[in-house]
């Protein structure tokens, strides 16, 4: 089956005052339609930065450096800006993480909403405003009539993330880049959101990418999943996988330090250390300083994405759980 | 809040009666009374020394206003605080000084809780001379130790707080936080706005800490799943409400409000062989200013009957270690409501 | 409705307190006979006209019947031509308010859309050059900055009038004068309220939608980055009529500010504590008009005052 995207050694730098910082370094996975594909890591690990260049929405001071990004077989850095801005919104489209902050405040729902259909399917005023009026109770807004005219402030967290979903959804993408979509919002409204998430995958047969750092969210969205760190991906596995038989010591370290709703543990595995500052990162792999099984070999190269099973990756000298 | 329980080895340490704190929106000239935010709402719990009250709610429910109320940031509009018996709110500064010693407070952002103009010595030795514990010689020994203790390196004692990583700020301030050997440590939101491999080390140093210093803490999060791993007795609020309380294994066991069973259904679990049945709330929770009358859960709950729209549950206790706020459970069946099979 | 009407009773406050503040001053600073009187005056004739002015009075009572005078209209008499001191600025407004609006359009044409270019292109030369352009503007006082354009244009180019009013030429070298600092100033305020605009997450959000560039500017940041340059304008229009002493006193500009200067000179009350009154309440009511304005531009104020009605 084609993927509907392929990324292939994607690497994005930062240019800033105290040096270059090497953010997205190598970075490679495949989407295949209809599929989720969780990115998952912490804070300064890549995956934001990796999902917004793909529309090229990177910060201005990133360059993509070298790499392919493809999607539907065509080379999306080869497009020029208004090429691009034809794929934003409608083959692809994104929501981000502050429902609360991602909406212009000074205009209305309605209009934000209308504005991406009027952009990409051509319709006029009053047509789109009555399909974001439909879009509004497809993703459950309740009295979406009066939610048209009113305006972000107006509307809970919840609320505003779902006409977000809606607006995201009105151009009937093939793929929904979806930024730590439920981080910022209440684990009652998170379950809501979710739910409504893989609803509409199903209605509409979209495939996501999904960031986040909760892989109680991964077990439940994912069929897939990239696990990344210092800039790259450590592991690649479907979801079964990764938590059954995770194979690289970040991961497997990860799993054991998450305390958990459905049992009691004793003590939680910890980490020690920190995550690499960019400006100084170790030589060879960047997990050495902190991994149980680092060997002298694996402070002389950084070792690359190796197939382990069928669809299970890691880039480990010594990958744990599986013979080599 | 246990009623005809087994006597309790100790009196406790903290007792909070019929608290309650309204706050009332500035309106001058107004003709008309304006409708205040009822953030507490009549919360009764205790806390034995040694014990970790796990308080738990989501936005809205008022357990970070309970945290500010019991360390005296801020005045009850109604209720009572007893701190070893005695009634805080009518303490004299002196004794209230005395009291700060014995209650202290870790909060949710690292580097907003400490001065970025003072080295994390100084920052750690101030409440030490500003309280006149120790001699002045050995003040600068238990900085020393409690770095120790906390796990960071010796030099941290000369560093600056934005030359720290969020996880080593973090265990500055529980090390400050404790320098002085409180009893009860109260903490809000003390790992959310850490990285989750950070959280573990965290997480581990408040245990570790609490078995060696003998303390007693008042966690307050919305993260049920840390909440689980540290409290033994948990206290669910909703809308300035307790909904539900109990030691930790009752409450995970068996839960008996909606809400609760809401919540603990709602967090993803980390197993994608665990397939759930997901009890998705609907609706989004009401706002403190108008809550819903009866019971402020009503609006949401699945089972609500007329009863629950026109009057609203007492806390009551189910057992020696349980207390539910609900019309649906009968204190003599102690069973709980039925949680599968709900959209 | 009640929000304004509590907005316009708090700006009669605060006129009535400039007013009592200014009465205050003047009178414990000095004599007021001083300048009206040579020094070798005789007592009787001091007396006399201390009489007359009621100087005599306890200040209290002066200060009741200047304010009872006030609020029937009567704002006193200039001592110098002995007309009333109402009437004498009232003939110096037009003057001023001629002077301020075309600076004041100026430095919005200037200045607005200088700070939004340089905003666009941030940390590029354009972005240097307007900004130090702007600096230059506030940098340079208008007493210089004036006999400079004088010297340039009226002696040396004999281009343009070098005082007093009468043609638009008149008017072109006061108005830049004053125009440039303002346009300065204003320029480095678009700049930053439209740098805060764009890093803002639904900018984000627009770009991600395939908005074109030019409506993300125009439709998504523009109305945002509009809010608080409309409080400002609003704040320089109060400012007027206060117009500015020191440009009118270069020019010989026969403006309210030009006015002012005289009458404290000559310890002039009256027409000082008009002036006064005047300012504070053009002032006063320009924030009035901004607030109000501000509520309706902003959707989230509008709404939220809806909602507390509710």
């Amino acid at each position: 089956m084609t993927p509907l995207l392929e990324i292939n050694d994607l690497r994005v730098y930062f240019d800033t005052p105290r040096g270059v910082v090497k953010a997205v370094d190598g970075v490679s996975f495949k989407v295949a339609p209809g599929e989720t594909l969780a990115v998952v890591g912490e804070s300064g690990c890549g995956k934001s930065v990796t999902c917004h260049s793909i529309l090229r929405l990177h910060p201005s001071n990133g360059r993509i450096v070298a790499g392919s990004i493809s999607f539907q077989q065509v080379d999306l850095r080869s497009l020029d800006i208004p090429s691009l801005e034809s794929y934003r919104g409608k083959e692809i489209a994104m929501i981000f993480q502050d429902p609360m902050t991602a909406l212009n405040p000074v205009h209305t729902i309605g209009g934000q909403i209308a504005e991406s259909i009027m952009l990409h399917r051509g319709m006029n005023r009053r047509d789109a405003f009555g399909a974001a009026l439909r879009f509004l109770e497809i993703v459950g807004i309740p009295e979406a009539k009066r939610r048209l005219t009113e305006y972000p402030h107006q509307l809970s967290g919840g609320m505003n993330q779902r006409a977000m979903i809606a607006m995201a959804l009105s151009c009937h993408p093939k793929l929904l880049i979806a930024d730590e979509p439920t981080t910022a919002l209440d684990v009652t409204i998170q379950a809501q959101i979710l739910e409504l998430m893989r609803q509409l995958q199903r209605e509409q047969g979209m495939a996501i990418i999904l960031i986040t750092h909760d892989l109680g969210v991964v077990a439940e969205m994912a069929d897939n999943v990239a696990v990344m760190y210092s800039g790259k991906i450590v592991e690649q596995a479907n979801v079964e996988d990764i938590f059954q038989r995770p194979a690289h010591p970040y991961t497997v370290a990860l799993l054991e330090s998450l305390p958990r709703i459905d049992r009691d543990l004793d003590k939680l595995r910890v980490i020690e250390g920190s995550v690499p500052s960019p400006f100084e990162l170790p030589r060879g792999c960047h997990f050495t300083p902190r991994c149980h099984f680092a060997t002298e070999e694996c402070r002389r190269r950084s070792p690359a994405l190796e197939p382990l099973e069928a669809n299970h990756q890691a880039a480990c000298l010594h990958p744990q759980g599986i013979a080599p | 809040m246990s009623t005809a329980s087994p006597p309790e080895p100790a009196a406790p340490l903290l007792s909070v009666s019929n608290l309650v704190r309204h706050f009332h929106a500035r309106r001058r000239f107004s003709f008309s009374a304006p409708r205040p935010v009822r953030a507490v709402d009549d919360v009764s719990f205790q806390l034995w020394p040694g014990d970790t009250l796990g308080l738990v709610g989501e936005s809205g429910s008022g357990k970070s206003t309970v945290g500010r109320l019991l360390l005296g940031i801020d005045r009850p509009t109604a209720g009572d605080i007893r701190f070893d018996g005695r009634d805080i709110q009518r303490l004299a500064p002196k004794e209230w000084r005395a009291l700060r010693r014995d209650m202290q407070m870790i909060f949710q952002d690292p580097l907003g809780s400490l001065d970025p103009r003072m080295t994390v010595a100084s920052q750690m030795r101030e409440p030490l001379d500003i309280h006149g514990m120790d001699l002045p010689e050995s003040r600068n020994q238990r900085v020393d130790e409690m770095l120790q203790w906390v796990g960071l390196p010796r030099d941290t004692r000369s560093r600056y707080p934005h030359e720290l990583s969020g996880g080593q700020q973090q265990r500055v301030v529980v090390a400050r936080a404790l320098i002085m050997r409180p009893r009860l440590v109260v903490c809000d939101e003390p790992v959310s706005s850490v990285d989750v491999s950070i959280q573990a080390q965290i997480i581990n140093l408040l245990v570790d800490l609490r078995s060696r210093l003998g303390l007693t803490y008042l966690f307050i999060s919305h993260d049920l799943k840390v909440v689980r791993h540290i409290s033994n007795r948990i206290a669910v609020m909703y809308l300035g409400k307790l909904v539900e309380t109990g030691e930790r294994k009752a409450i995970f066991e068996k839960p008996l409000h909606p809400y609760t069973q809401a919540l603990i259904s709602a967090i993803p679990v980390p197993d994608p062989s665990l397939k759930r049945e997901r009890m998705i709330l609907a609706g989004e929770p009401p706002s403190p200013v108008n809550p819903p009358s009866g019971c402020r859960f009503h609006t949401r709950c699945s089972y609500a009957m007329a009863h629950c729209r026109e009057r609203e549950p007492e806390l009551k206790a189910v057992s020696a270690s349980h207390a539910v706020a609900c019309h649906l459970v009968d204190s003599s069946l102690n069973e709980p409501v039925k949680a599968s099979s709900v959209r | 409705m009640k929000l304004i009407a509590i907005k316009i009773f708090r700006a009669g406050i605060t006129i009535w307190l400039v007013v009592t503040i200014a009465f205050l001053i003047l009178r414990l600073s000095g004599d007021p006979l001083e300048s009206l009187v040579g020094d070798d005056a005789s007592q009787q004739v001091v007396e006399y006209y201390r009489q007359k002015y009621g100087f005599d009075r306890p200040l209290y009572h002066q200060y009741l019947s200047y304010f009872a005078n006030v609020l029937s209209g009567d704002l006193g008499v200039t001592l110098q031509e002995e007309r009333n001191a109402l009437e004498v600025v009232l003939e110096a407004i037009p003057r001023t308010l001629e002077l301020g609006f075309l600076s004041l359009a100026l430095s919005l044409i200037i200045g607005i859309p200088l700070g939004i270019v340089a905003a666009l292109h941030r940390n590029k030369l354009i972005d240097r050059f307007t900004m130090s352009f702007a600096v230059l503007g506030f940098s340079v006082p208008n007493f210089f900055l004036g006999i400079l354009l004088i010297l340039l244009f009226s002696l040396w180019l004999r281009l343009l009038p070098s005082s007093g009013t009468g043609t638009f030429y008149h008017l072109i070298m006061p108005a830049i004068t004053l125009g440039t600092s303002s346009a300065g100033s204003i320029a480095r305020f678009a700049r930053s309220s439209m740098l805060d605009v764009l890093n803002k997450s639904y900018m984000r959000t627009a770009a991600a939608k395939g908005v074109p560039r030019f409506r993300r500017f125009a439709w998504h940041a523009l109305p945002n980055a509009a809010i608080p340059i409309v409080t400002i304008i609003g704040f320089r229009l109060g400012d007027l009529v206060a117009g500015s002493i020191v440009t009118e006193t270069v020019f010989a500009w026969p403006g309210v500010g030009r006015l002012l200067v005289n009458a404290v000179q000559t310890r002039d009350l009256a027409v000082v504590q008009t002036i006064l009154l005047m300012v504070g309440a053009t002032m006063t009511l320009a924030n009035l008009m901004v607030d109000i304005a501000y509520g309706w531009i902003d959707p989230r104020i509008r709404t939220s005052a809806d909602a507390d009605r509710k």
